[in-house]
Order: structure tokens, then C-alpha cells, then sequence
């Protein structure tokens, strides 16, 4: 805004302002003085870099949040030259995943990350399977997997940057996806499997190891009542093709072993795959997210002390009620949990 | 806590002046301070900014300025200060004057609730250089059990028919998409705005048919995915709905759903919070103005206001602290009428500019949770009959939240928020029962009641400054959808008062003169 030189702009307070800025000024004043307060300098010293070191995490945060935003970008330039699917394949490459062309062998980048270019060349031959299990791929970068307008599997385990927001605009494939795995993202909760119900043509779809999903064996239930002809799977993933796995076309995914249908083996985690652990995704851990602010302790004194915070709201908020737990072990017995074992082709 | 202990030691008769500012009213500080500040305001909006280095915690109070001549000699003074103040020293305050607003805020944002924090939010971030404003948020509330921010349903929808609107909402829920990266606070836990992404379902009758098509494609133009249904699609997709009586349906595919506002709330809060905004405890009982004449262009004279102290009464006491400010925002959402008549908003002859109020009052709606076996499934959106009666999943355990507004002639007393059961049974249950027969067993749970920030004009929001009190800006009326535009009406008030115009979405037509010319901003998708 470049009023500092206006005067008359100084319209709140004058001293309050040289004061404060005397706080910062204050360290310059005094080095000149010599060297007589040492101790205090420093003190100013820490106080002042304070500041700096937040500005420094929080740019460093940003970073972060930067690059996978970078991981994502469309690549424009492919699309307009080779057409979107060769787009969508180099995009998931890219990222580190594998992609099947219709009538053509899964295609996957090296070690180095290198991979032939030689795909450009289909043209016209369509998608028909992408798998970017692990890869960072977010909102943004679903663009280039949404042009597969013929894509039939996807494969999305542990992608840590998945989230509810991302199934909400999975519908654009509602005519060709088939298969759909999910398997182990940390962000998915049983809010965004909600939305697969436009997915009308779904066979199979894998929601095991959701960590965020509060209620697996219910939501497996109703998730197969909202997709009628889906087979849902919770059991662990172990079955389904990682990455480095894929190389085998045509080969059906061997069925998930049958276990003793009770609660604890249906939730039981893989350990390699509990991303829960990793505690940069703590979201299963809502109250933590609910209440997470103003240990006043935590970031010291500078904080304006606002009072603790207030619980919600009682006689009106919470609604949400828990999901009957007695409801839920009927269905479950009901159903008997062995039945999605094997998928059908 | 060094920090404070230097503060405290450096505070040249610091001693003296706590004791001459703790209580009432006037203060050696603002005494300095006013002489500049009365004289000079003359300049545009934009230009009021006072710079500082970024420091959230000063108080007013604390600050001193080192001695010029007579330094050496306080030395030692000042060294047994910090000593003492250092923890284990036996130095303590005479008064503890923490929960007192400060005596002078560039901003006051009157009401703490999601409008209120989205636009501290946005003064913090788009401010140059850092820093540069101080904001105060008073709240007088803080367990906001009447804001009806605490009490929406939290839907967010692009289904509206005032193409402003319908960009609000489309910034917002990017907003709310990418919520942890705008409200990032470094070393604490994600939010989860737990987002459910299962859109709106609008139903029109024939009557409503033609209206609803038209808006929908202002909808699509403005870039909302929402598609049209026969009732014969209608009936494919949702095979519990019965369809009698509709002609047609509008379905949002992307951005639309709902969320928890009290997590919205609470991230906005710490957010601005770490960005070093100003809170109070306290309520907003009295502005202190000037006034000056001027004429307008067509030769009527007019009484311009300028708001210089606001009063904050201490929350359960006599005490109140007058803030001197350089802007007043009204974002006191339900009670965003009073504040305004505070301010003199309305009082003059009526049919005159002077005379026109803010048409925003307190409106009770209720909400009522029930459980129903049978009730549709985890594909269930946010379902708006032709009747204007509502309702949405709540959960997975089959319990469903709705509710209905009531006629111009049902208005209910908004005296207190207390359920009028009745009125489920007379006007919620039977058109929902209608649409979806499942609903024709169910089990009420509970219910609440909570208040819309109605504006009685036009149902629409009112944002920008007040033609005549110069310096009093608007963020309220939104009657009921004011929740998923506070993102957007939060940055749409910061650019106008930092820049002194919109920039990333032009609500010029949501401006406080509309009331006095007679135009409306109709919108019909009111819920
Ligand atoms: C039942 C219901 C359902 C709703 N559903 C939705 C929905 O689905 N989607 C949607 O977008 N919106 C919805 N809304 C509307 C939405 O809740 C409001 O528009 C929005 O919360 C307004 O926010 P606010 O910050 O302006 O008001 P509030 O949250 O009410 O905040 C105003 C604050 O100002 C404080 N205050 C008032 N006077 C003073 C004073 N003199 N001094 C100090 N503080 C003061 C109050 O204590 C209050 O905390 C719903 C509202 C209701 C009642």
C-alpha cells in the first residue's frame, strides 16, 4: 500500500505504533550502545528470530502442500498433441504407476522412473486401466484420469492425497469403471464412498483398510445396498495387484482368502499398510481434529489468551448419533461377512 | 514468556500507566494518540492503515518505549523487573487486565461467528505488509450457543438462482476443499471438515418447472455441475422417492453436500488466532460518533456518520472498555439489525436514505433429527421437496435431519429457541412423508431451533459499507445460506475494505443502498 511516508495516515495511535516497532528496532539500538548487555541482546536476539523461525515452517508447510500441487499439473501440451489418453498415461507414469492400453501390456516406469515413450503412438487406442497405487496424486491430478472416458479399472491404493472430495467427482467414468480400489488411502472415509453410488456399473470395488471410515462392517453393507450388483471387499488388500505386480495382464485377482467372519479379522490391518501409524494423517482421530486448538502452553505467551474452548454446543449439536451398534452386528450376521470373498467376473 | 518479561521490564512507568488504564476510560495512551487520529481522517477507505511490525501479542498496555536520556540510570531498575517477572519472581500485576479488549483496534468486528472469523481471516491474510492492521473480534458468546453458525444444518449447494450467489458458493467450496492449506497452523492436527459430497436434490413441481430450468442453466454458465432429472429418471435413481406431483428435479453431481460447521468455526478461529487477531469476550453495546452535513450531487442534505469508539461491555459485569477504531464491521449475523440501529442506522424520517434500516431480523427455524428404519440409503443427498420442506442423512445409523420454513403468517416468536413440536407433525412430516413413503414410520429423536439472519427485502446478503455511516461495512442477512458463502463473503469484505472495491467476486449488487432504492435481489432458492 505505500503509506508509510503519509503521516496522516497514522490514524490509530502513533506511539502505540513506534512503540512496537521498537521491539524489533530495539536490538539495533542497543548493539550500538556496546556490548554491556549482552545477555539481554540476546534475549532479543531469540525473540526476534522467533518470529522468523514460525515464518520459515510455515513457508516450509506451504512448500510441501506445494508439491504435490506441481506432481499434479496437467500436462496440457500431450493432451492437445497426442490426445487425452496418452495424456492420462503419461500423467500416471509420471507419478510412478502403471497403465494398461486396451489390447496392449501394462506399460510402468523403471527404477529411475524412466519410461518408454513409445505409447504416444496409440493414438486412439483407449485407457482401459490405470494403476496408481501409492501415487500422490490429488484433486487436481484426477483431471487427467477423468478424460479416460473408457477406463475400466482403477486401481488408487494408499494414495495419501485421495480424499472424500476426489470420489465425489469420480462420476464422469459412470459408464465404463468396473472395477475400483481404494484400498488403504488415509483420507477416505465412508462420507465420500457415499458419492460411488453414480457408479452404477461397479463390480467390484475394494474399501478395505480405510482407516477414516468410523464404521467398516456397516458401511460395507450399505455401500453394497447403494451399489446393487458390487461386490465390496474388506479384507485386506493383500490379494489385489500392487504396482509391482501388475505386469501380469488377464490374470483375475486371486480371491481374498475366506477368514472367520468375525468384526476382528474383517478390520485387522496390515501392518505395511497402516498408515495410521505414520501420524501425518491422524484423521481417524476425529476428535482430535474437532478440538485441536489453544493449548495457550503450547506456542507460550504470545498468544491472546482466549478462554478455553467450548464444547459443542449440547442440547442441539451433536445430532449425528451414533450408527446403532445393535443394528449393525444383525446385518453383519446377517450377511456373513465370507460372502464377499470371491468376486465374480 | 522471555518475550513478555522484556516487554514488561522495558515499559517505562509501566506500573503507573496500568494502573491509569485498567478501568474506564480514558488513557494516557489514546490521550497521545487522538490528537493525529480525529484531525486527519480524511482519507479514502483504503487508506487508514497504520503499519507495524507483526506482533500479536501486545496488549496496549505492556508497551513502553525506551527512556531516551535517562536509560542508564533505570537500568538496574528494569533489571530487577525482568528478575521478577521471570518465573519463580514474586512480581505480580496489580490487576489482571487480560480479558479487556484493547484501547485501540483499526477493525472491530462485531460477532464472532463464521462470518465474523472469515472475514478477520481474510483482513490478516490479504493485509500488506504483515502485520500492517490490528483486528479485534468481539464475541460475546463463547460457547455460541445461539450463533446460528452452531446451529445450521451445514449445507452447502450452487442450486441458487442470483448468479452472485451461486459464485460465493463455488469459492467457498473450494475454500472448504483446500481448507488445510488456508488454514494451515503449523504443529497442529489437520482438519476434517468432513465433507459429504452428496449434493442437492431440488424437486419442482409444473409450477415451479420453467424457473427451475432457467436457473439451472444460470447455474452450469456459472460453472456448477448440477443436472436436470425426469421424474422418470428420478424414479431410477432414487427408487424411494415417489414422484408424484414433480415435474421435474435439478441434482448437484460435484461441490455439493454438507459439512460440519462448528469445524469450520473452530479452524477459522485458530487460524486467526495464530495470524495474531484480537479476540474479546465481550458485547457491543454502544458506538461513540460523529457527524458531519454534507450535500448530495442532487442537492439533498445528509448527515454523514463516522463511527470513532465502540463500547464493549464486559461479558457478566458492569465494566466496559471503549475501543477506539477506525472501522466497524457488522457481522452480528441475527442480531446484525440492532447493531446497525446502534450505529443509527435508520433513524430519520422514513423514505429517506437516513431513514432506511438494515432489514435484517431474527427468524426462528427448527431442526428435527428422527430415525427411520426403512429410510433411504447412504446414496440419500440433500433432498428439497416442491413444499420447501427438507431433509438430509445424518450418519450412517438411518437417522435424518430436516425441517421446513414456516409461512410469513407461521412466523414463530423469536423470543427464545424452543421447539414447537406441532409443527413438525403439522407442516415437516406430511409433504416429506408424501415424497418418500418410508417416512411414514419414524421416530422423532430430537430437535432444535435456531435463528436465520433473515433480511425481510430480499432474502439475500448485505455486504459493503453504509452510505452514511461512513465507516460501519456489512457481512450479514444472509438468511440462510450464510454459512457456505462465509468464506467468500469473508475475502469479499476484506478486498473492499483494503482496496475500496471487489475484486475476486463483484457484489455491488448486495450493497446497503438497495433497501433505500427499491431493487431487489430476488433469490427464489430460499430453503
Ligand atoms: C436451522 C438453520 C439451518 C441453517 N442451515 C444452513 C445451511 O444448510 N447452509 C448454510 O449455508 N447456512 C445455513 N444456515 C444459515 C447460517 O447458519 C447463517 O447464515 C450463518 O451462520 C451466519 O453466520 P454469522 O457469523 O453471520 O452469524 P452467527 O453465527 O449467528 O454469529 C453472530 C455472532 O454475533 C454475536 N453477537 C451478536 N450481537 C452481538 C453484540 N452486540 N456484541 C457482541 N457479539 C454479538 C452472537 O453472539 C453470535 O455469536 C442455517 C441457519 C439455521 C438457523
Amino acid at each position: 500500500m505505500g503509506l508509510g511516508k503519509t503521516k496522516p495516515l497514522h490514524l490509530v495511535m502513533p506511539v502505540w505504533n513506534r512503540g512496537t516497532r521498537g521491539i524489533r528496532g530495539l536490538s539495533r539500538a542497543v548493539a550500538l550502545e556496546g556490548s554491556q548487555k549482552k545477555g539481554r541482546s540476546l534475549l532479543q536476539f531469540l525473540a526476534d528470530r522467533f518470529y522468523d523461525v514460525q515464518a520459515l515452517r510455515e513457508y516450509l508447510l506451504q512448500k510441501q502442500v506445494l508439491k504435490v500441487h506441481q506432481k499434479n499439473r496437467p500436462f496440457t501440451y500431450i493432451k492437445e498433441r497426442f490426445g487425452p489418453h496418452a495424456a492420462g498415461a503419461y500423467f500416471i507414469l509420471k507419478q510412478g504407476g502403471a497403465v494398461k492400453f486396451q489390447g496392449k501390456e501394462w506399460i510402468r516406469s523403471d527404477a529411475h522412473g524412466h519410461f518408454s515413450l513409445d505409447f504416444l503412438k496409440f493414438q486412439a487406442v483407449p485407457v482401459e486401466a490405470v494403476n496408481a497405487s501409492g501415487c500422490a496424486i490429488n484433486y487436481q491430478g484426477l483431471d487427467s484420469l477423468l478424460a479416460l472416458k473408457e477406463l475400466r479399472s482403477l486401481w488408487l491404493q494408499r494414495c495419501p492425497h485421495v480424499d472424500d472430495w476426489c470420489l465425489g467427482r469420480l462420476h464422469p467414468l459412470a459408464n465404463s469403471l468396473q472395477e475400483l480400489s481404494l484400498a488403504g488411502c488415509p483420507r477416505i472415509s465412508e462420507r465420500g464412498l457415499a458419492s460411488l453410488h453414480h457408479l452404477q456399473n461397479l463390480r467390484r470395488l475394494d474399501i478395505s483398510d480405510l482407516h477414516a471410515v468410523s464404521n467398516p462392517g456397516l458401511t460395507r453393507i450399505l455401500v453394497e445396498e447403494m451399489l446393487p450388483s458390487c461386490q465390496a471387499s474388506l479384507l485386506g488388500s493383500n490379494s489385489l495387484p500392487g504396482p509391482g505386480e501388475v505386469s501380469r495382464p488377464g490374470e483375475p485377482h486371486s480371491p481374498n482368502p475366506v477368514t472367520s467372519p468375525d468384526m476382528a479379522t474383517t478390520t485387522s490391518r496390515n501392518p505395511a499398510l497402516d498408515l495410521s501409524r505414520d501420524s501425518k494423517y491422524p484423521y481417524s482421530n476425529v476428535l482430535l481434529a474437532r478440538f485441536p486448538v489453544g493449548h495457550p502452553s503450547a506456542h507460550g505467551p504470545l498468544r491472546h489468551p482466549w478462554p478455553p474452548l467450548a464444547k459443542r454446543p449440547e442440547p442441539p449439536w451433536p445430532p449425528r448419533v451414533p450408527a446403532n451398534p445393535s443394528a449393525t452386528n444383525a446385518a453383519l450376521v446377517k450377511t456373513g461377512l465370507g460372502l464377499c470373498s470371491s468376486f465374480p467376473r | 514468556m522471555l518475550r513478555r518479561a522484556l516487554q514488561l521490564g522495558l515499559g517505562r512507568g509501566l506500573l503507573g500507566r496500568r494502573l491509569g488504564t485498567h478501568r474506564g476510560g480514558s488513557t494516557l495512551g489514546k490521550v497521545e494518540g487522538s490528537g493525529g487520529y480525529r484531525g486527519s481522517w480524511v482519507a479514502p477507505v483504503s487508506s487508514y492503515v497504520t503499519f507495524r511490525t507483526r506482533d500479536p501479542a501486545h496488549d496496549g498496555k505492556t508497551v513502553g518505549r525506551l527512556g531516551e536520556g535517562d536509560q542508564n540510570g533505570k537500568m538496574s531498575e528494569i533489571k530487577k523487573k525482568i528478575q521478577s517477572v521471570l518465573p519463580g519472581g514474586a512480581w505480580n500485576p496489580p490487576y489482571d487486565t487480560s480479558y479487556l479488549p484493547p484501547e485501540h483496534s483499526d477493525v472491530v468486528i462485531v460477532g464472532g461467528g463464521v462470518i465474523g472469523l472469515s472475514v478477520a481471516y481474510w483482513l490478516k491474510r490479504l493485509e500488506k505488509p504483515r502485520g500492517a492492521i490490528r483486528v479485534l473480534v468481539v464475541e460475546r458468546d463463547h460457547t455460541y450457543s445461539q450463533a446460528s453458525t452452531a446451529l445450521s444444518v451445514g449445507g452447502i449447494r450452487q442450486q441458487f438462482s442470483v448468479p452472485e450467489n451461486i459464485q460465493l458458493s463455488l469459492f467457498s467450496v473450494e475454500f472448504l476443499r483446500n481448507i488445510n492449506e488456508y488454514l494451515a497452523v503449523v504443529d497442529d492436527p489437520p482438519l476434517d471438515i468432513q465433507f459429504n459430497p452428496s449434493g442437492y436434490l431440488l424437486l419442482a413441481s409444473e409450477k415451479g418447472a420453467a424457473v427451475m430450468e432457467s436457473n439451472v442453466k444460470v447455474q452450469r454458465q456459472e460453472g456448477a455441475k448440477v443436472c436436470l432429472m425426469s421424474p422418470e429418471q428420478l424414479r431410477n435413481k432414487f427408487p424411494w422417492i415417489n414422484t408424484e406431483g414433480v415435474a421435474l428435479a435439478s441434482y448437484g453431481m460435484e461441490y455439493e453436500g454438507w459439512f460440519d460447521p462448528w469445524c469450520l468455526l473452530q479452524g477459522l478461529r485458530r487460524k486467526v488466532q495464530s495470524m495474531g487477531v484480537l479476540f474479546c469476550h465481550g458485547e457491543v453495546t454502544r458506538f461513540v460518533s460523529s457527524s458531519s452535513h454534507t450535500e448530495t450531487t442532487s442537492g439533498e442534505e445528509v448527515t454523514l456518520k463516522r463511527i470513532h469508539e465502540v463500547h464493549v461491555k464486559i461479558d457478566r459485569s458492569l465494566e466496559y472498555q471503549p475501543v477506539e477504531c477506525a472501522l466497524v464491521i457488522n457481522a452480528a449475523g441475527a442480531w446484525s439489525g440492532q447493531i446497525a440501529e446502534l450505529a443509527g442506522v435508520g433513524k430519520g424520517p422514513p423514505g429517506t436514505l437516513q431513514g432506511t434500516k438494515l432489514p435484517v431480523e431474527r427468524r426462528k427455524r427448527y431442526v428435527y433429527l428422527w430415525h427411520c428404519p426403512q429410510g433411504p440409503g447412504l446414496e440419500t443427498p440433500f433432498v428439497v421437496d416442491a413444499s420447501g420442506a427438507y431433509f438430509r442423512r445424518e450418519g450412517l445409523g438411518n437417522n435424518y435431519l430436516g425441517g421446513c420454513s414456516p409461512t410469513e403468517e407461521e412466523e414463530p416468536d423469536p423470543g427464545n429457541l424452543e421447539v414447537d413440536h406441532d409443527f413438525f407433525q403439522d407442516k415437516v412430516w406430511p409433504p416429506l412423508a408424501q415424497r418418500v413413503p418410508a417416512f411414514e414410520t419414524l421416530k422423532v429423536r430430537s430437535a432444535w431451533a435456531g435463528y436465520y439472519d433473515y433480511n425481510t427485502f430480499d432474502q439475500n446478503g448485505v455486504v459493503g459499507p453504509h452510505p452514511l455511516v461512513v465507516n460501519m461495512y456489512f457481512a450479514t442477512g444472509f438468511s440462510g445460506h450464510g454459512l457456505q458463502q462465509a468464506p467468500a463473503v469473508g475475502r469479499a469484505v476484506a478486498e473492499m475494505v483494503l482496496d475500496g472495491h471487489f475484486q475476486t467476486i463483484n457484489l455491488n449488487p448486495f450493497h446497503f443502498s438497495r433497501f433505500y432504492l427499491g431493487e431487489k435481489v430476488q433469490e427464489h432458492n430460499i430453503i
